[in-house]
C-alpha cells in the first residue's frame, strides 16, 4: 500500500514533470485560452476543450492533458465572470452563479464577488486536488480487482444518478440516457464486427464522434438561445477598480463556511461517476439556502450564494478525474473528452495507469496546483480585461463561435461529414432541451453505454448466461443495491409530488 | 390546450417513435443471438423496447394535466442549422473562404437586424484569423478556394 514516503516521491515526481518549461507553458496557455471561452457566452467546457482539441494532435500526451485540462478548470473560471456581470452564464455550470452573483453586481459589489469567487474556486480546487492525491492509489489498487460485473454496476450507478439527480422529471432523464446509448452503440461492434445503424454510410463505421455530440448538444443549441437574449451587450461598464474588489471583513467572515460546505459537497459529487461541476453547485446553493439563517437574503445578493456554488463546481471539477483517471470510467462528460484524448494517444487510464505511467498521472496532478495557481494570479488583475472583452457585441461572437466549431470538428478526421451529427445533435438537443428533457444524461449515455454494453455482454458471456453474476461479487452487490436504492427514492418522490400536485 | 400538457405529449410521443424505430429496424436487421453469445441486435432491441415503456409513462399523464410548448426562437434556430449545413457542403466543393462567408451571412440572418457591410467585414476578419491559426500556424490542411462541385 502506498504510505507517506511514497506519497512525498510521487509529488516529487510531478513537479518535476509539471514544471517542465514546455508543460508549464502549455498549462499557461490551456488555462488563459480556457479563461477567454468561459467568459463568452455561449461557449462552454466541451466548445473549449474542442477547439483546442486539434492542437493536441502535435503535443505530447502529458502535455496535451495538461492542457486539456487547463483549459477545463479555466473555463469554470471564466464562465463565473460573465454569470455575476452578465447574468448570462458563461457556461451551463456556471448558471447558479447567476442567482446572487448578478445581485451583487448591480448593487455595485461586482468586484466583490469576482474576487470572493476566484478564492473560493481556488479552495475548491485545493481541496479536491488533495482528495484526489489521497484517493487516488487506493482506489486504483482496489480496482485492479474489479472484473465486468463491478464495471457494470458502477457505470449503471452513473448513469441512473446522471438520470434521476439533473433537472427535469427522472423518467425524462433516463429517457434521454437510453437515446445517448444508441446513439453510441452507432458504428461496429466491437464484438461481431457487424455494422450498427449505419445505413450504408461511411462515415458513421466509426461511430459518431462524442465532440460533434457535445458541441451539438450543449455548445449550438446554446448559441441558437442565446442570440435573441443578447441584443447588443446590455453591459454597463462598471469601474472595476482594486479597491473596490477587496471584500469586506464582513464578507469574509460569511464566506469561509459555505466555501468549505461547498469543497465538500463539490467533491463527492465530482467524484461520483454520472454527476458532475452543474449539480455539485446547484446542491451547494439549495444546502447553503436550506441552512441560512435568513434564506430570504438569497436570490438578492447574498455572498453565500455565490461562494458555495462556484467553489463546489471547482472542487467537483477536480474529483471527477477520481474515476476517469484510477477507473477509466469517465465522471463527467467533460471527462469523456479527456478520456477520448489520452486513447488517440494510445493511453488508456485505468487501474494501471498509476503504476504504469506514474509521470503523467502524478504530473497531471501537480498541474492542477499550478494551473489553478496561475488563474488566482491571472484572474484578479485582469479581471478588467476581461470586462471589456464582455462588451464585444453577441452579434459579432456568435457567428466566430460557429466558424471555430466547424472548423474544430472538421480537423477531427479532416471530414465534413463530421459537422453533420453536429447539426443533427444541435436540433435534436435545442427542441428537446426546450421541452424540459435534461440534455447530460444524453451525452453521459453515448460515452458510457458503450462500455455498459461491453461489460455487460462479457460478463454474460463468461458466467454463462447467469444474470446472477451481476451481483456475485460484494463490490457488485453494494453497488446494484446503491442503484436499486436511487430508482425506489426517485419513485417515492415522483409519487410524493405527483400527490402534492394534486392536493 | 387547457388540460393537456403538449409538451409532454410531443416529446413523450417521440420518444415512443424512436423507440420503435429502433427496437424494430435492429429486431429485423440484426441477428439477436442468445443472452449467452449476444449479437449485435439484442441491446439496441432492449433499449428500444425501453424507450417504448418509458416514452408511454411520460405521454399518458401528459393527458391529464396542464402545460404548454415552449417557444421556440426559429429564426434563430435554422439560421444557425442552416449556416453549419452550408458550410459542411461547401468546405471541400468550394474551399475555406466560400464555406466561412457563407456561414457568417447565414448565421447572421438570424439576428434582429441584418447589416450587410459589418457582416462582409466579421466574415472577413474570421477568414484572416483562421487562415493565421490554423491553416499556416497549425499546418492544417485546409483548402482556401477550390471548385470542386
Amino acid at each position: 500500500m502506498s504510505g507517506l514516503p511514497s506519497l512525498f516521491d510521487n509529488i516529487m515526481l510531478g513537479f518535476e514533470v509539471a514544471l517542465s518549461t514546455v508543460n508549464l507553458l502549455y498549462c499557461l496557455f490551456g488555462v488563459f485560452v480556457g479563461m477567454l471561452l468561459g467568459v463568452i457566452p455561449g461557449i462552454g467546457v466541451l466548445a473549449g476543450i474542442s477547439l483546442i482539441y486539434p492542437i493536441t494532435y502535435y503535443l505530447e500526451p502529458v502535455t496535451a492533458i495538461i492542457m486539456l485540462a487547463g483549459v477545463y478548470y479555466g473555463t469554470a473560471y471564466g464562465g463565473s465572470i460573465a454569470s455575476i456581470l452578465l447574468n448570462l452564464p458563461g457556461t451551463p455550470v456556471n448558471a447558479v452563479a447567476c442567482l446572487d452573483g448578478y445581485p451583487m453586481s448591480k448593487q455595485g459589489r461586482a468586484g466583490v464577488a469576482l474576487t470572493v469567487t476566484a478564492l473560493g474556486s481556488f479552495g475548491g480546487a485545493t481541496i479536491g486536488i488533495i482528495l484526489m492525491m489521497l484517493f487516488s492509489p487506493f482506489i486504483a489498487e482496489y480496482a485492479l480487482e474489479f472484473g465486468s460485473p463491478e464495471y457494470f454496476a458502477l457505470i449503471l450507478l452513473g448513469l441512473i444518478s446522471a438520470s434521476t439527480l439533473s433537472n427535469g422529471a427522472p423518467v425524462k432523464g433516463m429517457a434521454m440516457s437510453i437515446i445517448g446509448i444508441i446513439f453510441g452503440g452507432i458504428g461496429t461492434d466491437v464484438y461481431t464486427g457487424v455494422y450498427r445503424f449505419t445505413f450504408d454510410l461511411v462515415g458513421l463505421i466509426d461511430g459518431i464522434s462524442i465532440i460533434a455530440v457535445a458541441i451539438g448538444v450543449f455548445g449550438v443549441s446554446e448559441v441558437i438561445s442565446s442570440i435573441r437574449n443578447t441584443e447588443g451587450s446590455g453591459f454597463n461598464h462598471q469601474d472595476i477598480t482594486f479597491r473596490s474588489m477587496l471584500p469586506t471583513k464582513d464578507d469574509l467572515r460569511r464566506s469561509w463556511k459555505p466555501m468549505l460546505r461547498g469543497a465538500g459537497v463539490g467533491s463527492f459529487f465530482g467524484a461520483l461517476p454520472g454527476t458532475g461541476g452543474m449539480i455539485a453547485a446547484f446542491m451547494a446553493y439549495a444546502l447553503e439556502k436550506r441552512i441560512a439563517k435568513d434564506p430570504s437574503r438569497f436570490g438578492k445578493g447574498a455572498i453565500e450564494g455565490v461562494v458555495a456554488p462556484e467553489t463546489a463546481n471547482n472542487a467537483a471539477d477536480q474529483t471527477a478525474f477520481i474515476p476517469t483517471m484510477t477507473l477509466g470510467i469517465p465522471g463527467s462528460v467533460t471527462m469523456a473528452i479527456m478520456l477520448g484524448v489520452l486513447m488517440i494517444h494510445g493511453i488508456t487510464p485505468g487501474p494501471r495507469l498509476i503504476f504504469d505511467r506514474p509521470d503523467m498521472f502524478w504530473g497531471l496532478v501537480m498541474s492542477f496546483w499550478i494551473g489553478n495557481l496561475l488563474l488566482l494570479i491571472i484572474n484578479i488583475p485582469m479581471i478588467g480585461i476581461w470586462v471589456r472583452l464582455l462588451s464585444i457585441p453577441y452579434h459579432l461572437l456568435y457567428p466566430a463561435v460557429l466558424v471555430f466549431v466547424c472548423i474544430g470538428v472538421y480537423s477531427v478526421n479532416n471530414s465534413a461529414f463530421d459537422i453533420w451529427p453536429v447539426v443533427g445533435f444541435a436540433a435534436f438537443g435545442y427542441l428537446m432541451g426546450n421541452m424540459g428533457f435534461p440534455l447530460a444524461p444524453l451525452i453521459l449515455g453515448f460515452v458510457l453505454g458503450p462500455l455498459m454494453e461491453e461489460h455487460f455482454r462479457r460478463a454474460m458471456l463468461l458466467s454463462g448466461g447467469d444474470f446472477g453474476t451481476l451481483v456475485g461479487t460484494p463490490i457488485a452487490l453494494t453497488v446494484m443495491i446503491m442503484v436499486a436504492m436511487l430508482l425506489a427514492w426517485t419513485v417515492v418522490t415522483m409519487v410524493r409530488d405527483r400527490r402534492r400536485k394534486s392536493a | 390546450m387547457a388540460n393537456r400538457d403538449m409538451n409532454d405529449i410531443v416529446g413523450g410521443t417521440a420518444i415512443i417513435l424512436l423507440g420503435l424505430f429502433v427496437s424494430i429496424y435492429a429486431f429485423t436487421h440484426y441477428d439477436l443471438g442468445t443472452v449467452v453469445e449476444m449479437e449485435t441486435g439484442m441491446v439496441p432491441t432492449g433499449l428500444g423496447v425501453i424507450l417504448v415503456v418509458l416514452g408511454i409513462i411520460i405521454t399518458v399523464p401528459a393527458f391529464f394535466r396542464d402545460g404548454k410548448l415552449p417557444n421556440l426562437d426559429w429564426k434563430q434556430f435554422f439560421a444557425v442549422l442552416a449556416s453549419l449545413s452550408v458550410f459542411a457542403l461547401a468546405i471541400e466543393r468550394l474551399g475555406l473562404v466560400p464555406a466561412i462567408f457563407a456561414l457568417v451571412f447565414i448565421a447572421r440572418l438570424g439576428d434582429k437586424e441584418f447589416r450587410p457591410v459589418s457582416t462582409a467585414l466579421l466574415a472577413l476578419a474570421l477568414c484572416a484569423i483562421v487562415l493565421g491559426i490554423f491553416v499556416y500556424g497549425l499546418g492544417m490542411p485546409l483548402k482556401i478556394i477550390t471548385w470542386n462541385l
